[in-house]
């Protein structure tokens, strides 16, 4: 199965690769282990990537809401 | 994930596996759950009298049911071999370490779907990513998209072998392995 190029993609969806690239590699076991607490996830996401990717990601909801 | 079950439990009927999916080579069908007994099933789930819908599923729902495999049933087995009943089989790992809870939810369905696997056919490491993936989405207030994860990460097939794993896209890597090797959890599903 070939990967899917972002040419390929949607604009709701480019969007969205774009904002999770920006943010980069996160750890798999404690994005699971936090799942459930918010405060806590939002902390480890905001310490992987800089105020500016999140303040970019939080029109993610917006754009694909309209 | 539909089979009744009554307290007594009758034993098996012979089923020629074998016979039934020709298609599949030996090593398939030598694929079995040792979790066959009432005690392994409620070693996962509590004591019947405190039924815990929370060892497999997001909330109580009559139309799922977890049960023991029978002895000898391959993990390529389907609803001939159950009565017509529906179901799957799952691993135990997935449920215990990576806290997969059914049902499905519409991108997990979609994904399986898209790329055309049974729920028993994905290594653990690529329920992880799955699972982390749905995470992070919710974070970023985004509905998890499988062209999106497909953008991300790649389905990788070794060879012959009857498993599928999932991995980092070169240059696009979103998710850390959840772990670098599982061990023992063939032969442990429901």
């Amino acid at each position: 199965m070939k990967p899917k190029s972002l040419d390929e993609l949607p604009l709701n969806d480019r969007e969205a690769c774009k904002i999770l690239t920006s943010v980069g590699g996160f750890d798999t076991a404690t994005l699971i282990s936090l799942e459930y607490n918010a405060e806590a996830l939002a902390q480890y996401i905001s310490m992987s990537a800089s105020p500016y990717d999140l303040l970019v990601s939080a029109s993610i909801g917006f754009l694909l809401d309209t | 994930m539909a089979r009744t079950k009554t307290t007594a439990n009758p034993p098996p009927p012979f089923v020629n596996y074998k016979a039934l999916y020709t298609w599949a080579p030996n090593d398939l069908l030598d694929e079995c759950s040792d979790l066959v007994s009432s005690k392994a099933w409620r070693d996962h789930i509590g004591e019947p009298s405190t039924y815990d819908h929370r060892a497999f599923a997001k909330r109580h729902d009559n139309n799922i049911t977890m049960l023991p495999c029978t002895l000898g049933e391959p993990v390529c087995g389907d609803e001939r071999a159950n009565n017509g009943v529906p179901f799957f089989y799952f691993y135990q790992v997935v449920f215990k370490c990576i806290g997969m809870r059914l049902p499905f939810s519409r991108f997990e369905r979609e994904l399986l779907t898209e790329i055309n696997i049974a729920p028993a056919q994905l290594h653990p490491n690529g329920w992880a990513f799955i699972k982390a993936f749905g995470v992070l989405c919710g974070f970023f207030g985004c509905a998890p998209s499988v062209d999106v994860f497909l953008h991300f990460i790649e389905v990788k097939k070794q060879g012959k072998s009857l498993w599928v794993s999932l991995s980092n896209i070169l240059g696009r890597v979103l998710l850390s392995l959840f772990q670098q090797s599982f061990k023992g959890w063939k032969g442990k599903f429901f």
